[in-house]
């Protein structure tokens, strides 16, 4: 094995959460070590191409994960590259509402769910929103659901294509209030950022920079400091310990380009990968101080899965829609479900918001049943759809987690990962409305025909809860983990309860706490990463 | 080994050609081939599942799935979008399931994602070197009225 030479910090994944992260360091004078397991793309509108299938080597592949139960269906939804799940990720950019972070307190304990309250709200969110918002440029109008008083987004909102135009007025119909939905995607250039062209091509690495990703917005300025190390094909395997299992010391990582082992030591380690792959690192970095896997004392860690429960719908409209121009997701959504409404049968809400969709994902969302001349013959179709992406908050259960199975190993010698998810009755009842009140708004915007597509579910949440008691809880509001001084996990993984939205924006914020944790511990030269004093 | 005819069967069963061409007639069967090779358990499920529809294929009709009729060979395919495993399918084939989603969705994948699909469906393509769609936007101000 080769040893590296020190650093500040080691983070493990170049994503949404792992890039900022850096990008925030190195602007405060430390020195950082990024590991990313996947490639580096250099140019974005040379290396990414308009094309769904080229594109789908930035996914990243949960193959190699058993899954079982009975919400098992593929879409993990993560990234593979730099950039991580910010290449494939659509530029959703939700807060989080005043209520989503009391879920227990206000709807109560449900049998059968670890449902809790977060140990912060949404006033110590707030800054951080405002920091990131501001940061990555959202473009967006404050919504009837948010606070008045809060701070105006960055960007106005995008204008309206034909397809989302009859979406709106499908709402409107129906007494419900459409809104422009936020988006990380810009509606007038930045430096080294186009504006966006509406070229549909959002998920498949976007060309001109418009939606954020890590990869264009922060790791080009982060290398400019020369104090980024980016290292690309690094796998990470382990995080090694002290003796005693209090302080990490260093990441063992395979360089999968020629299978050099390397190891590389820092004061501070960040576990920045996906939300299943966060509790396999740490659980395969058991050791004599922590025989359970790290972390793991008290056999939190991969507990409490979930994901948003998905009950997207498509309508086929008498005129041309043209769902290719446009961004991706949310031109226009919908949040006047997204609250617990007494009466419905379920706790918990959900989100409509605009979906375009190009030829392979439409024909690729179809029910099994659609084959020979029925799917050519909807797929005919194409130009003249709609959909709705509507998702909705999915339920902590304890028992929906991520174990690793020592005796199937990866290609490097390591433990490969299982995921087990059941869905909670209470995610069936809400799909069911869900689904139920996405068909009535295609109806009201004029469809003459709506599919809805299976159940899906989208966005790993929840394997490293976050909270203040270190005996129900993996990290603390910092993201460090609560047995190790200095070892942080961040990303999707920390999320106590998943709220409807799309959770990119948190992950963004709490990622921005964490950095400011993590400069701090570290007695950082400048305090770059103080909310608000960086943009 | 997957047997050529039964591949260029079933693909041409998923998406027929009819006033216009079908996945085989845009190469599908060769993309299959093509990207199973880097997948060796999404290649070991299409292997077993086209054998056991091969087995099925004799039970129903008595003839291969390449030479089946056109009725046959979709009876045969109504049976696995349904999730029942047609009579001769026997217990060394696939589940039943897996084996649709994953070949269904190779298919579909592979025709949509190619310039015949885009042709079939009219998506015009990459836009953005040419400025992409900006100019279609019917509301500038999202916020005004209609």
């Amino acid at each position: 094995m080769i040893e590296e030479p020190p650093s500040h910090a080691c983070i493990v994944g170049a994503g949404a959460a792992g890039g900022l992260i850096a990008r925030l360091l190195v602007d405060a004078g430390l020195r950082v070590v990024l590991l990313e397991a996947g490639p580096l793309y250099q140019d974005p509108r040379r290396d990414f191409a308009e094309d769904e299938l080229a594109m789908r080597k930035t996914q990243w592949p949960e193959s190699q994960y058993t899954i079982t139960g009975t919400a098992a269906r593929a879409g993990a939804s993560g990234g593979l590259g730099v950039g991580g799940g910010t290449l494939v990720w659509t530029g959703a950019a939700f807060r989080l509402l005043e209520h989503d972070f009391t879920v227990l307190s206000r709807d109560g304990p449900v049998a059968g769910a670890s449902v809790v309250d977060w140990s912060l709200g949404y006033q110590e969110m707030a800054p951080y929103y405002d920091a990131v918002e501001e940061h990555i440029g959202v473009a967006g109008a404050v919504g009837p659901w948010e606070p008045p008083d809060r701070k105006p987004y960055p960007h106005p909102p995008h204008g309206y294509h034909m397809h989302t135009a009859v979406l709106e007025a499908g709402f409107k119909r129906l007494g419900l209030r459409p809104h422009p939905g936020p988006v990380a995607i810009l509606s007038r250039a930045r430096p080294g950022r186009e504006a966006c062209c509406s070229c549909g091509f959002c998920m498949q690495g976007c060309r001109t920079g418009a939606m954020y990703s890590t990869a264009t917005a922060e790791i080009p300025a982060a290398l400019a400091t020369g104090r980024l190390d980016l290292r690309p094909n690094a796998v990470a395997l382990r995080v090694f310990t002290s003796a005693d299992g209090t302080s990490a010391e260093a990441v063992e990582y395979v360089d999968t380009r020629d299978g050099t082992l390397r190891r590389q030591p820092a004061e501070v380690i960040v576990v920045a990968t996906n939300t299943l792959e966060v509790p396999r690192l740490l659980l395969n970095s058991a050791s004599p101080a922590h025989p359970n896997g790290l972390a793991n004392d008290n056999d939190q860690v991969g507990r409490h899965f979930m994901a948003h429960p998905g009950a997207h719908c498509r309508g086929v409209f008498d005129h041309d829609m043209n769902p290719f121009e446009g961004f991706v997701l949310n031109h226009v959504c919908c949040l006047d479900y997204a609250y617990t409404r007494p009466g419905s049968g379920f706790i918990r809400g959900f989100v409509m918001e605009s979906f375009t969709v190009l030829p392979v994902a439409l024909a690729t969302s179809l029910p099994g049943e659609f084959w020979g001349s029925r799917l050519k013959n909807f797929m005919r179709q194409y130009r003249r759809t709609a959909g709705l992406f509507t998702i909705g908050e999915g339920l902590h259960v304890a028992e929906n987690r991520v174990t690793v199975e020592p005796d199937r190993r990866d290609r490097w010698g390591m433990p490969q990962g299982h995921l087990h998810y059941n869905w909670h009755e209470n995610d069936l009842r809400l799909l069911a409305a869900a689904r139920a009140k996405s068909i009535e708004v295609l109806q009201a915007a004029g469809a003459t025909d709506v599919v809805p597509q299976p159940y899906a579910q989208v966005h790993m949440m929840g394997t490293a809860r976050m909270g203040r008691d270190p005996a129900s809880s993996v990290v603390d509001t910092s993201g460090r983990i609560h047995e190790v001084e200095n070892l942080y996990v961040a990303g999707g993984a920390l999320f106590p309860t998943g709220a409807a939205v799309n959770p990119t924006l948190t992950i963004l914020a709490l990622a921005w706490r964490t950095a400011e944790a993590v400069a701090r511990h570290l007695r950082a030269p400048s305090a770059a990463t103080e909310t608000g004093k960086t943009s | 080994m997957i047997a050529r005819p039964t591949l260029d069967a079933f693909v041409d069963s998923v998406i027929p050609r009819d006033e216009t061409p079908g996945a085989l007639d845009a190469g599908v069967a060769d993309a299959v081939l093509a990207t199973i090779q880097s997948q060796p358990e999404v290649a070991r499920l299409l292997e077993t599942g086209l054998e056991a529809l091969e087995r099925a294929s004799r039970a129903h009709c008595g003839r291969l799935f390449a030479s089946a009729s056109t009725e046959d060979r979709q009876a045969l395919l109504r049976a696995l979008a349904e999730g029942r495993e047609p009579p001769g399918w026997g217990p060394e084939g696939p589940p039943v399931g897996p084996f649709w989603n994953v070949a269904r969705g190779l298919v579909v994948r592979l025709f949509y994602g190619s310039p015949a699909g885009w042709a079939e469906v009219g998506f015009p393509g990459p836009s953005v070197d040419r400025g992409g769609y900006r100019h279609t936007i019917v509301r500038p101000n999202p916020l005004g009225t209609a």
